[in-house]
C-alpha cells in the first residue's frame, strides 16, 4: 500500500512520527513544509517540500505523481488542499486528531488515539 | 536556581510577549530560550530553533519548562514526568493564525496536568511557586496511557481495510 503523509511542524509532526511503528510497514513517502523540525526528523526519508500551505494545484501535482492509496495527515492548513484534492480523485483520506475541524470534515475516517 | 527552558515551538509566528517575559528570569536562573521568528531576544543563552533530538534533551534536563500552547511540547514534558508551564499565543496579539491555543489551554487547565499563565508578569512567582504546585498537579491528575504499538497498528490498519474497501495491496 502507498501512503501518504502530509504534515507542517509541531505536535503534528509528533503524531505522524509515533505513528512509524504502522507506516513503516508501507510504501510510504512525505509532503512536509520545510522547518526546523521536520527537516531534521525527516532526514533520510523520501520527502516533497512544498511551501506553506501548498495550494490546491501543488496538491494535485504531488497526488499525481506519487499515486497513493491512502493520505493521512495531522497538520490542519497542511492537509486542507491534499484532502481536497483527495477527495476529488477519489482516494481515502485520515486525518489524525479532533474531529472538530475542517479538514477532519474532508477525511473520510478520523483516528484520535493517544499517540505519544 | 533552577534549569529553566523556554520554547514558543516550531512554528513562524513570533512570540515576544513570552520571550520578552523571560527576560527578568535570567538574572536568578539558568535559562535558555528557544525563539523561533521573535525578533525580541533574552539576556540568557537563546537560539532560534533548536533540531529534534537536541531539543528532546533539553527537555529531560530543564527543571522547570515553559512553553507557549503546543500539543506536542506539552504532552513530551508530561511524558518525561514534569508539569509544563504553559503561555497560550493570542491570535489578536498577532501571535497564531488561529485561537485555537487559547481554547486549547482554557480546557486543558481544568483537568490536564500542566499550569496555565494568562498574565505573562506572574511568571516569576509560578515559577518561585512551581515545585509544589507541580507536585500536587502530578499526584492529582492521571496521564492518559500511550497506546501499545501493536494497538495502533491493529487500529489504523482496520482503518484503512475499511476505507480502501477490501484487502490492503
Amino acid at each position: 500500500m502507498r501512503v501518504l503523509l502530509v504534515t507542517g511542524s509541531g505536535s503534528a509532526l509528533l503524531d505522524l512520527l509515533a505513528m512509524r511503528p504502522w507506516w513503516e510497514r508501507y510504501d510510504t513517502s512525505w509532503v512536509a513544509v520545510a522547518a526546523a523540525d521536520t527537516t531534521s526528523a525527516l532526514a533520510g526519508h523520501l520527502v516533497t517540500w512544498v511551501p506553506s500551505p501548498a495550494g490546491p494545484w501543488r496538491a494535485y501535482r504531488i497526488l499525481r505523481k506519487s499515486r497513493p492509496h491512502l493520505v493521512v495527515s495531522a497538520s490542519p492548513p497542511e492537509a486542507l488542499p491534499f484532502f481536497l484534492v483527495a477527495r476529488l480523485s477519489r482516494v481515502p483520506a485520515l486525518w489524525i486528531g479532533t474531529p472538530s475541524c475542517r479538514a477532519a470534515r474532508l477525511a473520510r475516517e478520523t483516528f484520535a488515539g493517544e499517540l505519544y | 536556581m533552577a534549569r529553566l527552558l523556554v520554547t514558543v515551538g516550531m512554528g513562524s509566528f513570533p512570540f515576544n510577549r513570552l520571550v520578552a517575559a523571560a527576560a527578568p528570569l535570567c538574572a536568578y536562573h539558568d535559562v535558555f530560550v528557544q525563539t523561533g521568528t521573535s525578533p525580541v531576544t533574552p539576556p540568557c543563552p537563546h537560539a532560534p530553533y533548536v533540531p529534534f533530538d537536541e531539543m528532546r534533551e533539553r527537555l529531560a534536563e530543564a527543571d522547570i519548562v515553559i512553553t507557549h500552547a503546543g500539543r506536542g511540547t506539552i504532552r513530551l514534558v508530561q511524558r518525561l514526568g514534569g508539569v509544563p508551564v504553559v503561555v497560550a499565543r493570542r491570535r489578536a496579539l498577532g501571535e497564531s493564525r488561529s485561537s485555537h491555543q487559547e481554547s486549547f489551554l482554557r480546557s486543558a487547565e481544568q483537568t490536564g496536568r500542566l499550569r496555565a499563565v494568562w498574565d505573562v508578569a506572574s511568571l516569576p512567582a509560578v515559577v518561585a511557586s512551581h515545585g509544589e504546585t507541580a507536585a500536587r498537579l502530578a499526584a492529582s491528575r492521571p496521564l492518559p496511557p500511550v497506546l501499545a504499538p501493536e494497538e495502533m497498528i491493529a487500529a489504523l490498519d482496520e482503518i484503512a481495510v475499511r476505507l480502501r474497501g477490501g484487502p490492503l495491496p
